[in-house]
C-alpha cells in the first residue's frame, strides 16, 4: 500500500479541484436507528487544472479505481445520410487498436493488467469507462489515452462491423417482440429523425459510413470542454484530478456541439394486429410519457414495479397466476429522446389465452390509472430500493456508474447522498399524482399473432411496411 | 472466464423467474472472475462451514442478505423420459406452493425482498434476498430455514396450481426456445453428442414431455433427491456465525440424515463413440453465417483437478487474442479466413470427458462450410506447435490475480461454491485449485492438445441466413 501511494505521488502535480458540495452534513443529522440508513458518500464536483469537469468519490478500501465519463453528443441526430454512425463509431475507436498495438494486442494488454475500458455512443451522449486495479492504473490510463487520441480505426474492422450490423438488422424483425416494439416506437416518433435512428433504413445509412466519418465524429465530439468524468476509488480528489488530466490531455480543447432537434411524440390509441406465424401471441400496449428517471424517477420506479416488476406485481398475478397464460409480464419506460419516453406493458402469451390476457392487461391498467398504488405496495419497495444503494456505492465501478447515471438523468452528482431522505419522503399519494400526470390515459395496442380473429383490431397488417396505413386517424 | 470453464455446462438452465433471472451463464461469469491462482501461499476462502451442509459467507459491509438452498439434483437425475423436465417443474411447484408457516407463494417470501430459482442438469437452487437492515433478520432467516426444511420432508400443491404451473412452464419453453433457430439445433447437437447420457437432454423438456408432467412423478423425484444429505444452504451477508448456526441446526438436526442414491451420470463412465455428423440450419432468423466444430473426447484422468486446471489454461488461451490463438491465426493477418471467432473453449463435462468447441463466422467471400476444415486444421496445428512457456506463464499470472480478486469479493463466493459443489467436486479440494493451476506445464498442455486433436465424437454445425 505504501509503495503504491509513493508511486502515485511521483506523478501528482498541481491539484486544483474545488469541492462544490459534500454530503458530510447529512450523516450528522441522520438518526442511526432509521430504517433508511443514511450514508454520506462525500461526493464532490469541480474542475481539474486542465478544465475537465470532475466528480469525485473516495473509496479508500477499494482495490480498483474507476472512471466513468461522458460527452454530450447529438451527432447521431444530425447524420441524415449516415445515421448508422451511431452504431459504429465508438465501437471502431475502442475495438480497433491504438498507437503501436493492434486490436488483439491492445485487448491482451488490458487482460494482463486486469483492467477494462469501454466506449459507447448514444442518441444524446457518448459514454465510456475505465476500471483498473491500482497496480495497473497508470498503464491502463495510458491505453485509454492512446485509444482516444490515436485510434487505429482499421478499415477491415469497420467493414466487418458494418456487415454484422446490417445482417443483424435484416433479421431483427423476425423476432416478434422486436417487431411489436419497433411498431409502437415508430408510431410514437412519427417522421422525426429519431425514427431513422430506430429503423436505420435504407441500409445505406450504415454501408455508406467510412473511416473518415468516424474520425471526423471522434475529433468533433471527444473534447475536454465537453467532457464530464466521475472518479470513484482509492485516489484522493487531487490524485484523481491529476490522473484525469493526464489521460484526457491529448483531446482537443473544445467540441463542436450540434443543436438539439425539437421532438413531439405522436399519440394514438388503436389496436393494431400484425398477423404472423409466431409461437406465442405478443401483446404490447404503450404510449408516450415524459416521466423521466430524474427528480420523479424513484416514484416512477415504484409505479413500474407495482404494475409489472417481479412476482408481486399486479400484471404477474393477473396474467401468470390467475390465467396461467404467460411466463411473465412487464411494465417499462424506455427513453426516446431528451425527456421523452415510451411507457409500455408487455406479455408473451399462449394463443388460446390471448383474448383473456388482453382483456386482463387492459383491466389492470385501467385500475392502475384509476386507483393508483397503495401504501402496502409502496413501503416495501422503498425499503428495497434504499437498501440496494449502499451495495452499489461501495464498489468503485458501480459507484462511478451510478453517479454518472444520476447526472445524465438530471439528478445531479450528489443524488446518492440525497436518495435515502428522498425515498423516505415518498408516499403512495405522491406516486398516484405522478401516475395520473405522466401515464397515458389511452394506450396503443400492438399484437403479433397468427390471426386477428377475436382481437377487435382497428387495423390488421402483415408487416411494418404497412404500418403507415394504421397511423391515419 | 473461469468457472464457466470449470463447470462446463452442456445443459440449458431454466428458471422460474420473469426477467432478471439468474442464468447459469451469468453466474458462471461471476464465478469465472473467482478462480485464478496463487503461486506461493494458500488463499483463505471467505466462506465458513458453520454447520453440517450450511455455509455462511460473511460480508460485513453489505446491506443485503442472501439465502440459497442448493439441491444436488437436476434434469440429469431424472429417469422418467415421458415426463422429462420434471426437476425444473418441481422447482416451480416448490416456489409457488404454500405450507403452514408461509401462506403465500414462496416467490413472494418478503415484500421488500426478491426470490428466484433455477434448475440445470446437475442442480436446483432456490434464492431469496432481503435488506440486511430489516428489523427482523433472525425471524426472516428462521422462516426461510423452516420453509425449506419442511420442503425437504414433503410438499403439497393444489391441482389447480399444479396445472397452471405446467402451462407456465410451457410458456417459458416457448418464450425462451421455441422461436430460436439456435436452440432447436442445439438440442439436436446435444442429443447426438451424448446419445446414451442424460447430459444429452435439455433441462426444460419438450412440449410433449411438459404436457405429460404429473404431481405424482414430481413427488417421486422429490422423495428421491430432496433430503438433508443432498442439499447445501448458503447464507451471505453481515451476519454472525452463531445466528446462522443456531437457526440452521434447529431445523436441520431433526431431519433424516440418510444419503441419497448414487447418481448414475456421475458413477457410470461415459463411453465416447467416435463418429461425425453435420447439422445444418438455414433460417431467416439467422443473421450471420457461422460454423462450429464441437467434439467430445475421453481423456485419461488421474485427478479431476489436474484436468480442470489444464483445460482452464487451454480454454483461456483459445478464447484469447494472443499470438497463436484462433483469433490471431484466422481473423488477423493479411489473408484472414474468418471475420470473428464465435466459440473457443475446452470443457470438462464429466469424469474423463472433455468437449472442445471452435466456431467462426466466415470472412467476406467465404462460406460457413469452408470454415470447417480450417477450424479442424487449426487444432491439429496447435497440437503440433503446442503453447510456449511465456504464454503459459502469462495465462497463469492472470488466473492467479483473478482468483485472488474473486476471493476478496464475498458476493461472488456462493456462485463459486455452487459451481464447484454441483460439478460435483469435493469441497475439501476447492482450495487446492490455485496451486494445481500454478503447476500446469507445457507438457500437460501438449498432452491435452494431443487428445483433442485426435478422433472424438464430432458435431459440425452450420448456420446460414435464409435468403429472401
Amino acid at each position: 500500500m505504501r509503495t503504491r501511494t509513493a508511486r502515485i505521488a511521483v506523478f501528482l502535480s498541481v491539484l486544483t479541484i474545488i469541492p462544490v458540495g459534500i454530503g458530510a452534513l447529512h450523516a450528522q443529522t441522520t438518526a442511526p436507528d432509521s430504517a433508511f440508513v443514511k450514508k454520506s458518500y462525500a461526493i464532490s464536483m469541480g474542475r481539474t487544472t486542465g478544465g475537465i469537469r470532475l466528480v469525485h468519490m473516495r473509496l479508500p478500501d477499494e482495490k480498483e479505481q474507476a472512471l466513468t465519463f461522458y460527452w454530450r453528443d447529438r451527432h447521431a441526430l444530425h447524420q441524415v445520410d449516415k445515421t448508422g454512425l451511431v452504431g459504429l463509431g465508438a465501437g471502431l475507436v475502442i475495438n480497433g487498436g491504438a498507437g503501436g498495438l493492434d486490436a488483439g494486442a491492445f485487448e491482451e494488454e488490458l487482460k494482463d493488467l486486469g483492467s477494462s475500458i469501454s466506449l459507447s455512443q448514444g442518441r444524446t451522449n457518448t459514454q465510456g469507462s475505465l476500471v483498473a486495479p491500482m497496480a495497473g492504473l497508470e498503464a491502463t490510463g495510458k491505453l485509454l489515452a492512446s485509444v482516444l487520441t490515436e485510434p487505429r480505426l482499421p478499415k477491415i474492422t469497420l467493414e466487418r462491423r458494418k456487415r454484422f450490423f446490417i445482417n443483424s438488422l435484416k433479421v431483427a424483425d423476425e423476432k416478434a417482440e422486436n417487431l411489436a416494439n419497433k411498431a409502437l416506437s415508430n408510431l410514437i416518433t412519427g417522421d422525426h429523425q429519431v425514427t431513422r435512428l430506430n429503423n436505420l433504413q435504407p441500409l445505406t445509412l450504415i454501408s455508406d459510413v467510412t473511416v473518415e466519418d468516424v474520425d471526423q465524429w471522434r475529433k468533433a465530439v471527444l473534447a475536454r470542454d465537453n467532457l464530464t468524468v466521475v472518479a470513484a476509488g482509492p485516489l484522493s480528489r487531487e490524485e484523481a484530478a491529476t490522473f484525469v488530466d493526464r489521460v484526457f490531455s491529448g483531446l482537443p480543447e473544445s467540441a463542436t456541439i450540434k443543436p438539439a432537434i425539437p421532438f413531439k411524440p405522436v399519440s394514438l390509441a388503436k389496436t393494431i394486429v400484425i398477423e404472423r406465424k409466431v409461437d406465442q401471441t405478443i401483446i404490447l400496449m404503450g404510449g408516450p410519457t415524459e416521466w423521466t428517471t430524474g427528480r420523479e424517477g424513484a416514484e416512477r420506479n415504484i409505479a413500474l414495479n407495482v404494475l409489472g416488476g417481479d412476482f408481486k406485481a399486479r400484471l404477474f398475478v393477473a396474467i401468470r397466476e390467475k390465467l396461467g397464460a404467460s411466463y411473465g409480464a412487464s411494465a417499462s419506460i424506455s427513453g426516446v429522446l431528451y425527456d421523452h419516453g415510451i411507457f409500455a406493458i408487455q406479455s408473451s402469451v399462449a394463443h388460446d389465452k390471448a383474448v383473456a390476457a388482453l382483456a386482463s392487461m387492459r383491466e389492470e391498467y385501467r385500475k392502475f390509472l384509476a386507483d393508483g398504488v397503495t401504501t402496502d405496495e409502496v413501503e416495501p419497495l422503498k425499503r428495497r430500493m434504499t437498501a440496494g444503494l449502499p451495495d452499489t456505492m461501495r464498489r468503485s465501478g458501480s459507484a462511478a456508474g451510478s453517479i454518472r447515471a444520476s447526472m445524465l438523468n438530471g439528478l445531479g452528482y450528489e443524488a446518492a447522498d440525497e436518495q435515502p431522505k428522498r425515498m423516505q419522503s415518498i408516499t403512495s399519494d405522491g406516486v398516484n399524482v405522478l401516475i395520473r400526470k405522466h401515464l397515458p390515459a389511452a394506450l396503443t395496442t400492438i399484437i403479433v399473432a397468427p390471426s386477428a380473429q377475436g382481437l377487435n383490431a382497428d387495423c390488421v397488417i402483415a408487416s411494418l411496411e404497412d404500418l403507415p396505413k394504421c397511423s391515419k386517424p | 472466464m473461469i468457472i464457466a470453464d470449470i463447470l462446463a455446462e452442456v445443459q440449458q438452465v431454466t428458471h422460474i423467474a420473469l426477467m432478471n433471472s439468474l442464468k447459469l451463464a451469468r453466474f458462471s461469469g461471476l464465478v469465472l472472475l473467482a478462480l485464478s491462482l496463487v503461486l506461493s501461499s494458500r488463499l483463505v476462502a471467505q466462506e465458513r462451514l458453520v454447520s453440517d451442509r450450511v455455509f455462511l459467507v460473511p460480508d460485513p459491509k453489505s446491506n443485503a442478505i442472501q439465502f440459497q438452498m442448493v439441491v444436488l439434483a437436476g434434469s440429469a437425475d431424472e429417469t422418467n423420459m415421458v415426463q422429462f423436465g420434471l426437476a425444473h417443474y418441481l422447482e416451480h411447484l416448490v416456489l409457488v406452493g404454500r405450507n403452514s408457516g408461509n401462506t403465500d407463494a414462496a416467490v413472494r417470501f418478503f415484500a421488500d425482498g426478491s426470490s428466484n430459482g433455477w434448475t440445470n442438469a446437475r442442480a436446483t437452487t432456490y434464492i431469496h434476498r432481503f435488506p440486511a437492515n430489516a428489523k427482523d433478520v433472525p425471524e426472516r432467516l428462521d422462516r426461510l430455514f423452516r420453509f425449506y426444511t419442511e420442503r425437504l420432508s414433503d410438499f403439497s400443491i393444489t391441482p389447480e396450481d399444479a396445472a397452471r404451473e405446467r402451462n407456465v412452464v410451457r410458456q417459458e419453453h416457448d418464450q425462451r426456445y421455441a422461436g430460436d433457430p439456435y436452440s432447436a439445433t442445439g438440442i439436436e447437437v446435444t442429443r447426438y453428442l451424448y446419445p446414451d447420457s442424460p447430459m444429452g437432454r435439455w433441462t426444460i423438456g419438450t412440449t410433449e414431455t411438459i404436457a405429460a408432467f404429473s404431481v405424482e412423478e414430481a413427488k417421486t423425484f422429490h422423495k428421491r433427491w430432496y433430503r438433508k444429505g443432498n442439499v447445501y444452504f448458503m447464507v451471505t451477508g453481515p451476519l454472525q456465525d452463531a445466528l446462522v448456526k443456531d437457526i440452521a441446526e434447529k431445523y436441520l438436526k431433526p431431519l433424516d440424515a440418510s444419503v441419497p442414491p448414487s447418481r448414475e451420470w456421475v458413477s457410470k463412465p461415459l463411453v465416447v463413440k467416435p463418429e461425425s455428423k453435420t447439422f445444418r440450419k438455414t433460417d431467416k432468423r439467422i443473421a450471420n453465417a457461422s460454423a462450429y466444430v464441437t467434439q467430445l473426447f475421453e481423456v485419461p484422468e488421474t485427478d479431476a483437478l489436474k484436468t480442470i486446471a489444464t483445460r482452464l489454461i487451454l480454454s483461456n488461451f483459445l478464447s484469447s487474442k494472443l499470438s497463436g490463438s484462433p483469433h490471431s491465426a484466422l481473423v488477423e493477418g493479411d489473408n484472414p479466413v474468418a471475420s470473428a471467432i464465435v466459440a473457443a473453449s475446452v470443457e470438462r463435462q464429466l469424469t474423463g470427458i472433455l468437449s472442445v468447441s471452435l466456431g467462426a463466422t466466415p470472412e467476406l467471400g467465404r462460406t460457413a462450410d469452408e470454415q470447417v476444415p480450417v477450424l479442424k486444421a487449426y487444432l491439429k496445428q496447435l497440437a503440433i506447435k503446442g503453447i510456449d512457456e511465456a504464454t503459459l506463464e502469462r495465462l497463469k499470472r492472470r488466473f492467479a490475480r483473478d482468483y485472488k480478486r474473486q476471493l476478496d469479493e464475498p458476493q461472488s463466493t456462493s456462485g463459486r461454491l455452487i459451481g464447484w459443489l454441483t460439478a460435483p467436486l469435493p469441497y475439501e479440494r476447492l482450495a487446492d485449485l490455485p496451486e494445481i493451476v500454478a503447476n500446469v506445464t507445457t507438457t500437460d498442455l501438449s498432452a491435452m492438445l494431443k487428445v483433442i486433436s485426435g478422433n472424438g465424437r464430432e458435431a459440425i454445425t452450420i448456420y446460414e441466413p435464409k435468403a429472401d
